[in-house]
């Protein structure tokens, strides 16, 4: 409950500041929505040549797209804003010891201390998108079927969280080393079907990355209703990304003599 | 019962050295090499509740590096520490919520782009001080500090001295029992550091809590501090009264004297003659010695003014960290 109500005042005071920047609020917009038209254009240009791609159709690509343009939108939102520059800003500079004397968990304070809420705009316009591709599915998903989706994408937002961490933490190894952009760049490829890569990349986007969980598993739940083994399986797969963050940031902690001076 | 108990506490850093030049560079990557740094050895002294205790040394001695260990950023390499009834490094919410570290080198830590008055707001969710509590506390740490114009800026736009005051207030918005203060008025100008030290008496004197003080302005330790532990190699030097320190640290008096007709041989073999403006002259005297010198100088010479002191505790300090104990 505390950490609910720490986590509700940190994005409120993020929000109150951003909204104090009526333009970037705009721009932010804007931009969102243009690289989302173009991203849509693309996949429209494409099925105006072919019924499928790699066994999915348009209204689930569309889906697709929408999903990872609202985990694109939580993960600048709340994950970017908090772990990119953790190594320079949290262990070399030493934010880390400010966050450790702070009666909350340590991780908790780390990942939520600030947010980007401008960003929240392309949560907004993910999830239109998705209800347009999911309107348009032959399928016609029902209560169940978004209930599904809704808790995929829970799962999917704690597995980008839980990378985001991993990546984090090995700076209590190396703390000259931020992974987050490459991170931002191998996230990039979970806006692609996963069936769309070869068995060897895919096996190694769904057990070594997790991104087969990011944005294909959600909307496969939504547009192919009805496969437990889908649900479990990703949310089995949360569940290992979260346990691996939380042991590696403590064996980090161990590790970790403080920031000099 | 003492607030804070550090029993034989040591710490040691484990480092990678290696040799100048492009070869032992290379070497490095394969074969890295080690050396052990002892920052804290065998540290042991006991805190009461109350106390207002400064921990002097020179630089390297191993202060920051007890100061973490004391507030729970750091585990040691061995022996304990106690502060009110917990083990710092276990970092336990009850603990937490009753103690603070304020560092000069980073007054305010969390969200620069936050302003002040938002940090305030986020300390008490996240210290769970109640309404009438929080709003009492901060209508009096804004009166102490001078904070109302900061209120509404971002950290990241305040001076240093500002960030000070800013960092203060954050770190004593849940009146902590125990307070850390390493070195609060570095890079401070001289009003700045004047206001955090009258603030500083005026809180400890206001709220009883204990204080562990870090400082190499002499000024901060002479106003805040009755007691004073000197770490030197990460050992304790001395632990005693402020004004004992001189006495026992420092063979010598000063003797300042006054005496137109003076020259430097009036004083060969008397006393030594470390500094002179224009017809005064101070002398270094062992401390056996002051009687007679005094009256040796004033049956040879007319003397107009003369004054036994203590050297200042500057002096002594800056003996001690060259030359030993």
């Amino acid at each position: 409950m505390k950490l609910l109500k720490l986590f509700a005042t940190s994005f409120s005071l993020s929000l109150r500041q951003a909204l104090t920047f009526r333009a970037n609020l705009v721009f932010d917009a804007v931009l969102s929505g243009v690289a989302l038209a173009s991203t849509i254009a693309t996949v429209l240009i494409i099925f105006s040549r072919t019924g499928r791609l790699a066994g999915w159709t348009q209204p689930e690509v569309l889906v697709l797209i929408g999903t990872f343009e609202l985990l694109s939108g939580v993960k600048t939102t709340f994950v970017d804003p908090n772990l990119a520059g953790f190594p320079t800003r949290g262990v070399r500079q030493g934010q880390l010891d400010h966050h450790l004397l702070q009666p909350a968990p340590s991780m908790f304070l780390v990942s939520f201390a600030t947010a980007a809420p401008l960003a929240g705009v392309q949560i907004l316009l993910g999830f239109a998108v998705v209800l347009a591709g999911a309107g348009t599915s032959a399928h016609h998903p029902g209560a169940g079927a978004f209930g599904a989706w809704a808790l995929l994408v829970l799962a999917a937002t704690l597995t980008t969280w839980a990378v985001g961490i991993l990546f984090a933490s090995l700076a209590f190894w190396a703390p000259r080393l931020d992974l987050h952009s490459l991170f931002g760049s191998v996230w990039q490829l979970a806006r692609y079907p996963a069936d769309l890569y070869a068995r060897p990349l895919r096996r190694l986007f769904t057990y070594v990355l997790p991104l087969a969980v990011i944005a294909s598993a959600p909307t496969r739940a939504l547009a192919r209703p009805g496969s437990p083994a889908l649900l479990l399986g990703a949310l089995a797969t949360t569940a290992a990304a979260v346990l691996a963050a939380t042991v590696v940031w403590r064996a980090g902690l161990r590790r970790y003599t403080g920031a000099g001076g | 019962m003492n607030a804070v108990s550090v029993d034989g506490l040591s710490m040691t850093y484990r480092v990678p050295v290696r040799e100048a030049g492009l070869k032992a560079a290379f070497r490095s990557l394969v074969h890295r090499r080690y050396r052990e740094v002892q920052a804290v050895r065998d540290l042991s002294f006991e805190i009461p509740h109350g106390q207002v205790v400064g921990l002097l040394g020179p630089n390297g001695a191993g202060k920051t590096t007890a100061m973490k260990l004391m507030s729970g950023l750091l585990h040691p390499t061995a022996g304990s520490v106690d502060v009110l009834g917990f083990t710092p490094w276990q970092r336990r919410t009850p603990f937490l919520k009753q103690i603070a570290l304020v560092r000069g080198s980073r007054p305010t830590g969390g969200a620069q782009e936050l302003t002040v008055l938002d940090s305030l707001q986020y300390q008490r969710v996240l210290y769970g001080i109640p309404d009438t509590d929080y709003h009492a506390g901060l209508d009096e740490l804004i009166g102490l500090l001078g904070l109302g114009p900061l209120l509404h800026r971002q950290l990241r736009a305040l001076s240093l001295g500002q960030k000070m005051r800013a960092g203060l207030a954050l770190s004593l918005l849940y009146r902590p029992k125990v307070l850390f203060l390493d070195e609060p008025t570095l890079g401070l100008d001289v009003s700045a550091a004047t206001a955090v030290r009258r603030f500083l008496a005026e809180y400890t004197g206001q709220s009883g809590a204990t204080v562990v003080l870090t400082s190499h302005y002499m000024a901060d330790v002479e106003s805040l501090c009755r007691r004073l532990i000197l770490v030197d190699h990460g050992r304790v030097q001395y632990d005693g009264p402020l004004e004992r320190l001189s006495a026992q640290l420092s063979p010598y008096k000063l003797l300042r004297i006054s005496a137109p007709a003076a020259t430097k041989e009036n004083f060969e073999g008397v006393a030594e003659a470390v500094a002179t403006h224009g017809v005064s002259w101070e002398l270094r005297v062992p401390r056996d010695d002051i009687a007679r010198v005094t009256a040796h100088l004033l049956t040879t010479l007319d003397v107009i003014d003369l004054a036994v002191e203590e050297p200042s505790l500057e002096t002594v300090l800056d003996r001690v960290y060259r030359e030993g104990l």
